[in-house]
């Protein structure tokens, strides 16, 4: 019995010592690995560098682990450019085949390697696959379907605000995800979002009309404006917010009129727009709200109106009916 | 403030954690005829300021030890810096605080990803200017 407990014990002893000198070759050789890829990254640098920034430069011919430090490199400068550089590091990347290695990647069967293939294309500005990360925004995986709109947001594809839209909305990619994405397709973005503004579903109406706000400029505000009359509260809220934005003209009479709306939250929101077109004819309109609305209205009437008119906030806060928001404003001003 | 005296090149500092975006800036501002220092976070960034008074700084806005608005801020204090054109690199998710970034005292934002070519416009914009 004795002796066949020592047996179990030395081969416990072995197994263990065996595991050890493994693991200890094992971080070695990674330690070498990472050493050499350091001193090859080091070396390449100054090379990518030049062939980033030089329109006529040549790609030096690599091989082996240089060709692949070489491209890792300039993936990692194309997440910091735009523009022409970003450009050529998307072509040479494409040439050499990591555009492809990375579409058979978002095919796997592992959703860590579809989520980091999705995040990788934007990476490159692969134009060409929007098709796939269009896709990859229905992955059943939250994780590829948000580095799936990151990316197409990278690569600019315009044909993807309406699915980045509908994702959002759905909660499937977080909102502010989208958004961003939304924000980095920019102003070309903007006439789908105006087509979008009639959708039937009102929270696309709203999502849309809200990035109009941000991308668009006061000539795009027009179509907008029927907008103000939406039988949805959160659309007549978005269109008062990007009226505001955009401070385009002819806007001032309908923000006044929304100041009337049923619902505070969309009087709220014209009150704050009002104050950002810098309109001082609308001071008589917002007087009145911060004088007898509700506490949200008031207060954002009241804060708009210091804003374009300090002067008749202060005169009005000195009168008897001036209620508790001109004065703080007031009281602000005088600071 | 002492007179510098004049220098060949202008000066211009910058300061990132990211050593690709360091490489990437000091090659196109050093092209452009600049002599660049470089800073691998807030403190060594105001360090190398209040010594090398240089003619610009650009800041990254998340960076470790001092945020570039802190530096901002504290480069405007002072009076060696006091008047040292300032910009500040923000991320798109950083949108909110580039208001953030006038306010403690910035000049100019760059936007990243960021292009070389308005990089070097902006830089020239604003030592054009003085």
């Amino acid at each position: 019995m004795l002796v066949e407990v020592e047996h179990i014990g030395l081969i416990f002893f072995g197994v263990s010592l065996l595991l050890i000198v493994g693991m200890v070759v094992r971080r070695a050789s990674i330690v070498r690995k990472e050493r050499r890829h350091g001193q090859a990254a080091a070396r390449l640098r100054p090379q990518a560098i030049a062939y980033v920034e030089s329109d006529d430069a040549e790609p030096p011919q690599l091989r082996g682990r240089d060709a692949d430090v070489f491209a890792g490199l300039l993936g990692g400068y194309g997440r910091l450019l735009r523009g022409p550089a970003a450009a050529r590091i998307a072509a040479y990347l494409d040439e050499r085949g990591a555009v492809d290695r990375q579409l058979r990647r978002l095919e796997s069967r592992r959703s860590w390697r579809r989520a980091a293939a999705a995040f990788e294309l934007g990476d490159m500005r692969a134009v060409r696959a929007t098709p796939q990360l269009l896709g990859a925004l229905e992955d059943r995986s939250r994780d590829v379907r948000m580095a799936a709109a990151r990316s197409l947001g990278r690569v600019g594809a315009v044909e993807a605000v309406g699915p980045l839209i509908a994702v959002a909305i759905a909660r499937r990619v977080p909102s502010g995800v989208a958004g961003l994405a939304l924000l980095d397709i920019g102003p070309a973005a903007v006439p789908r979002l105006l087509e979008l503004t009639g959708d039937p579903n009102p929270n696309v109406r709203a999502g849309a009309i809200e990035l109009v706000g941000l991308l668009g400029n006061a000539g795009e505000a027009a179509p907008l404006r029927e907008r103000m009359t939406d039988p949805a509260a959160a659309v007549r809220a978005a269109t008062a917010t990007a009226l505001g934005r955009l401070g385009a003209e002819n806007s001032r009479d309908l923000l006044v009129q929304a100041l009337d709306d049923r619902l505070p939250a969309v009087r709220t929101v014209a009150a704050e727009a009002l104050g950002r077109t810098g309109d001082r004819t609308a001071a008589d309109a917002l007087l009145l709200v911060a004088r007898n609305d509700e506490f949200e209205p008031a207060r954002a009437a009241a804060r708009s109106l210091a804003r374009i008119d300090p002067a008749r906030v202060v005169a009005a806060a000195a009168e008897p009916e001036a209620g508790p928001h001109l004065v703080e404003q007031a009281d602000r001003i005088a600071l | 403030m002492s007179a510098q005296p004049p220098r060949e090149q202008p000066l211009v500092l910058a300061a990132d954690d990211d050593e690709d975006l360091l490489g990437l800036v000091s090659f196109r501002l050093e092209r452009a005829g600049y002599t660049v220092l470089l800073a691998r976070d807030g403190a060594e960034a105001l360090e190398i300021a209040l010594r090398e008074r240089p003619d610009l700084a650009l800041l990254d806005v998340m960076m470790p030890k001092l945020d570039g608005f802190e530096l901002t801020r504290r480069l405007r204090e002072e009076e060696a810096t006091s008047r040292m054109p300032i910009i500040l690199l923000t991320a798109r998710s950083q949108d909110a605080d580039v208001q953030q970034g006038f306010d403690a005292g910035a000049d100019d934002y760059i936007r990243k990803p960021f292009s070389p070519d308005e990089l070097r416009a902006r830089v020239q914009a604003i030592l054009g200017r003085r």
